[in-house]
């Protein structure tokens, strides 16, 4: 069980401690993250689930730092980004934190390569011309890094997205309905991408999904209902996920 | 289909503020061209000391030409005093009165203009008190000299002072009060016999008042009087007023000739913007019209959603921008009062054609400049246009390009005109090749910007910052963005370039010749001018070597222009004695000789304009005189200097018969050795102003300022109008990047990276556009300089020009930077 934070396996890649969170529409505040606490281990590929407004990408931005908390603790490896003050936390976020979008987000006006290392290029470090070379190759791009972003797949596209997430080693990945706007053959290569990424490479991985088939890859998945955690299945099958995900809605 | 475009207005809002403000100040603009053109053919001032004739009968005061406006005469054009007997015959014609107008100046040296008594009937003047002049010393005033009658006042004529006894006070209109402050000149009146002394036309006059019998309309008694006696013309109404004084038609002609020019580059050069700003606007919505189409839209529909969008602003902002245009246009005509090209009490015409015009042009710039941006994206397939509307194509269409290099092309051979063409048809071509050029630089935008950037990417791409890194990418993927900010800041560069330096290079030369044309030691002047008498006085004044009266006029001619075309040009003529000239004047050495100018029906010319005139000495040249007199002398001699000395001279006697006041300008004295400061006291105590050599260039130049003085008040306005547009275009360029700038911060890019990164694209697009700006106004400015002293050296104030450069790289760098701040504000929950 991950939703208990004393007997999760260690290390620990990211904790939140009852975090809420709420958007104001009009005059009144409608809660989309109610007390929320949770841990992620070290090297592992988590899904989170839920219907359409459970709170699930306000979750993922609150865990990435791209947006803050009303109340409670976001951990990230050893850090407490509700401590960062909010002209440290970008740069944090920079060399910390990895994003995958839905929408794959590459500025149009660089190559591949330079929209891979735009977090290093932002945050004046050097490129490690190795690694840069292993992730483009982890990811299939290796031949199309002059190509401009417009040029590849919508599937190129997303893994171009992935290797800029993973190429400053961050301490996790967070990816946004990733497979959202591809199809199937697109969106299969993109999560067994994401896998590898967590088997091979170690790192931690955290996806947002609705599609039992993407939730699938992962270790873990977590259900979200109402802002509020609602269990969470280990290594569970399409079918399992499909069966747990209708209970969500009919609730 | 309306409240399709209306919502996609809404949505547009920040977009479709920009193309707002750009066709409101399009419309502002050209609506106050349009007033000044409007008052320039309709405008004017009131009558006022023949605010009392019903009808004002003059000689015609212009030159016609075929197929063009009438050129004005430089002088009054008279009436043979008999015509006022035939005037009064004219059936319903009560009373004719002839009018002269003499140029007197107070002991405090203001210049009036006097009159015989009997025309004070037409305004009419009545006694407050004392009676009516009738011998030659007796005179008449208003009360705006605060003398009461029985008291003498000191009134000279061509420096030559008199007494005159003050018999009465007048007082125009039936009472005082109404009256007074209307009628700005003070008036003075003269017997007959006064008048009858001192004007120098005798059997001539300048006009004729007539009151029409009770019940006649005046307008059709004018054109009775017209059809009845020969080689007349009838003013009714405020019309009267340019009869009246010459000035109220000349401000009029002026008026127009400088606003026609000044509007001519004011409406290219709003087109040309508000066309830039629009198709910016289109070029950041194409994903959204790719998306249209993609839907199922028709590229008929599509665009035809686009014009309805853009005529729905621009109309709107068409009509709203017009209102202050008005308030322009007054603005600008208050400092046309002040550099004396109009008179104080100068009236615009209002009416709504100004507007009415601005509006449609307005509209028609944004439409279609929309029209053209969009075709690109809207003919494409749907699939295309989505994928193209990431970043922007460098490359331009053929028609584009072509079209580009041929106004480039006629830009330079236009500057080059001076070459082969001298004289102030040359002078035209050069002054006008700056605009062609801009714009033919403006249609080749995007790909000068890629030129630029190929040129300094290797600086570039050798950085490791972000800032650089982005920077570059983001100038070379939207070239057009660049683009659309440098153009209108090049232009300012450019033209303000063109039209500042253009006035101190003439100026310079012009300077130059003076003081090279003027070998006299003193310039010897009266307020209102001196008489030959004075004149003759002067030349035996002990210790003066030689004396040279000199009077100034302008006559028109007909020259040939390119060889093509017959155009009436004006030219400076000097009156000048022609004896012991040489050692006065030296306007540079020519063929033939200037003492010849003594002898009747002879005159000298500039050797650029006998050039342009295909003749030379022992030759003839036809002009008419400011007066309208036709003239046909033998070229006696050509000298060098005529921008200083003017293009033509003839004897001093034979200008001043063709003069209103018959009077000189002033007088050149040689001095003996050593005699100086004796003659210049006796001079002075003659009431005489004198000026000293160096004092002399001085006031040449204060002649020549008022007219640059207009030419700079209308950079000035033109150059406000584009630094506007430019921050108009800027910003909404830069907030249109807000999704960029949002993304790349979610990527770790701190605000400092993003602001230097915009920055950094700013510094590029200024300094392009100040480098272009340079290079686009050199071969004018060249042109310019070598038509006006053959070299090819133009004269640049340095200051003026950092000023000008600064302000634009200030307004360029400033609004990116205003508009990124804005942009990376976090917008409130």
């Amino acid at each position: 069980m991950y939703t208990d934070t004393s007997d999760a396996p260690e290390p620990i890649a990211l904790r939140l401690e009852a975090v809420s969170k709420s958007y104001r529409t009009g005059t009144a505040r409608v809660p989309a993250l109610r007390e929320v606490s949770l841990s992620v281990p070290a090297g592992t590929f988590t899904a989170v689930m839920g219907p359409s407004g459970s709170g699930k990408s306000t979750l993922l931005q609150c865990a990435a730092g791209l947006d803050t908390p009303d109340s409670g603790r976001v951990l990230l490896g050893s850090t407490d980004l509700s401590r960062l003050r909010r002209r440290t936390l970008p740069a944090f976020r920079r060399d910390h934190v990895g994003f995958v979008f839905q929408s794959y987000n590459l500025l149009p006006q660089l190559s591949v390569a330079r929209n891979v290392i735009l977090p290093l290029l932002l945050g004046g470090r050097s490129v490690e011309q190795d690694w840069l070379q292993y992730v483009l190759e982890a990811v299939g791009l290796t031949g199309l890094e002059e190509r401009k972003p417009q040029e590849l797949s919508g599937g190129q596209q997303q893994r171009a997205a992935i290797a800029r997430a993973l190429i400053t080693r961050p301490d996790a990945v967070f990816a946004d309905e990733p497979t959202g706007a591809l199809d199937s053959a697109a969106a299969r290569q993109v999560l067994d991408l994401l896998r590898h990424t967590v088997t091979d490479l170690g790192q931690t991985v955290v996806m947002v999904t609705h599609d039992p088939a993407a939730a699938c890859s992962a270790d873990n998945v977590l259900f979200l209902a109402d802002g509020q955690l609602d269990g969470s299945m280990a290594n569970a099958s399409v079918r399992d996920i499909t069966e747990r995900v209708a209970y969500l809605g009919e609730r | 289909m309306f409240a399709l475009a209306l919502s996609s207005i809404r949505h547009n809002r920040g977009g479709f503020a920009g193309v707002f403000i750009a066709v409101f100040l399009c419309a502002g603009l050209i609506t106050a061209m349009g007033v000044l053109i409007e008052s320039g053919l309709r405008g004017g001032t009131a009558p006022q000391r023949l605010a009392g004739a019903h009808v004002v009968i003059g000689a015609p005061q212009a030159m016609p030409v075929p197929e063009d406006l009438a050129v004005p005469f430089h002088e009054r054009v008279l009436l043979a005093k008999d015509k006022v007997a035939d005037i009064a015959s004219v059936p319903g014609v009560e009373q004719a009165v002839g009018n002269v107008s003499i140029p007197l100046a107070t002991a405090g040296g203001q210049r009036i203009e006097a009159a015989a008594w009997e025309s004070a009937v037409l305004a009419p003047y009545t006694l407050l008190s004392g009676r009516t002049p009738q011998a030659a010393d007796e005179v008449v005033l208003d009360g705006s000299f605060g003398i009461s009658p029985g008291s003498s006042i000191e009134l000279s004529h061509g420096g030559e002072p008199a007494r005159y006894t003050v018999t009465g006070i007048a007082a125009a209109g039936g009472s005082s009060a109404d009256r007074g402050d209307v009628s700005g000149e003070p008036a003075v009146f003269l017997s007959s016999s006064g008048t009858d002394t001192l004007w120098t036309h005798a059997g001539a006059v300048t006009t004729v008042g007539v009151i029409a019998e009770p019940g006649t309309d005046p307008r059709k008694l004018a054109a009775a009087i017209e059809a009845e006696v020969d080689g007349v013309v009838g003013y009714t109404g405020d019309r009267r007023a340019d009869a009246e004084a010459a000035g109220g038609a000349a401000g009029r002609s002026m008026l127009l000739l400088l606003s026609a020019s000044l509007a001519g580059t004011a409406v290219m050069t709003a087109v040309f913007v508000t066309a830039g700003t629009l198709s910016l606007s289109i070029m950041s919505r194409r994903r959204e019209f790719a998306l249209l189409r993609a839907v199922g839209a028709g590229t008929r529909q599509t665009l035809g959603i686009i014009l309805r969008e853009v005529t729905l602003v621009a109309g709107v902002a068409g009509f709203l921008g017009a209102l202050p245009g008005f308030w322009l246009a007054r603005l600008l005509a208050r400092q046309f009062v002040s550099g004396g090209i109009i008179p104080a009490d100068f009236a615009l015409a209002y009416s709504p054609l100004p507007a009415l015009a601005a509006i449609v042009l307005g509209m028609a710039a944004a439409a279609g400049a929309s029209l053209t941006a969009a075709r690109g994206a809207v003919r494409a397939t749907p699939a295309a246009a989505l994928r193209d509307a990431v970043t922007e194509n460098h490359v331009l269409g053929r028609r584009r390009t072509v079209a580009g290099l041929v106004l480039l092309g006629t830009g330079l051979g236009a500057a080059l005109t001076p070459l082969a063409v001298p004289g102030p048809a040359g002078l035209t071509a050069a002054a006008s090749s700056a605009l062609l050029l801009i714009i033919g630089a403006g249609v080749l935008g995007p790909r000068i910007v890629t030129g630029v950037l190929d040129a300094v990417r290797p600086l570039l791409r050798r950085s490791t910052s972000a800032s650089m890194v982005l920077a570059e990418a983001g100038t070379a993927a939207f070239p057009r963005r660049l683009a659309a900010g440098m153009v209108p800041l090049a232009l300012a560069v450019a033209l303000g370039s063109v039209q500042l330096f253009t006035a101190p290079t003439v100026e310079a030369e012009a300077a130059q010749q003076s003081r090279d044309s003027v070998t006299a030691d003193y310039l010897v002047s009266a307020p209102a001018g001196i008489s030959a008498d004075v004149a003759a006085r002067i030349a035996e004044i002990p210790g003066v070597d030689a004396a040279t009266p000199v009077a100034r006029s302008a006559v028109l001619a007909q020259t040939t222009f390119l060889g093509m075309e017959d155009t009436v040009e004006t030219y400076m003529i000097s009156g000048v004695g022609a004896e012991h000239l040489s050692s006065t004047l030296d306007p540079g050495a020519g063929e033939g000789s200037l003492e010849r100018l003594a002898e009747p029906g002879t005159v000298a010319l500039s050797k650029e304009l006998a050039r342009s005139a295909g003749t030379g000495v022992g030759g003839k040249f036809s002009f008419h005189y400011g007066d309208g007199t036709e003239a046909s002398a033998v070229v006696v001699a050509t000298y060098e200097r005529g921008l200083g000395f003017g293009d033509l001279a003839v004897g001093n006697g034979t200008l001043r018969e063709h003069t209103t006041s018959g009077l000189n300008d002033y007088v050149l004295i040689s001095a003996d050795t050593g005699a100086d400061s004796e003659l210049v006291a006796a001079v002075e105590e003659l009431g005489l102003t004198v000026l000293d050599r160096d004092a002399l260039g001085a006031a040449g130049a204060a002649e020549r300022s008022a007219q640059s003085w207009i030419s700079v008040v209308g950079l000035l306005v033109l150059l406000g109008y584009v630094g506007l547009s430019v921050v108009n275009s800027l910003v909404m360029a830069t907030a249109r990047r807000r999704p960029e700038l949002m993304l790349l911060r979610a990527l770790g890019a701190t605000d400092r990276q993003l602001r230097r990164m915009t920055g950094v694209e700013a510094a590029l697009m200024v300094a392009t556009a100040v480098m272009l700006g340079i290079l686009l106004s050199l071969p004018p400015l060249l042109g310019i300089a070598f038509s006006v002293s053959g070299q090819p050296v133009p004269t640049v104030v340095p200051g003026t020009f950092f000023a000008l450069a600064g302000t634009t790289a200030a307004l360029g760098l400033g609004s990116v930077a205003a508009a990124t701040r804005v942009a990376l504000r976090p917008v409130r929950e």
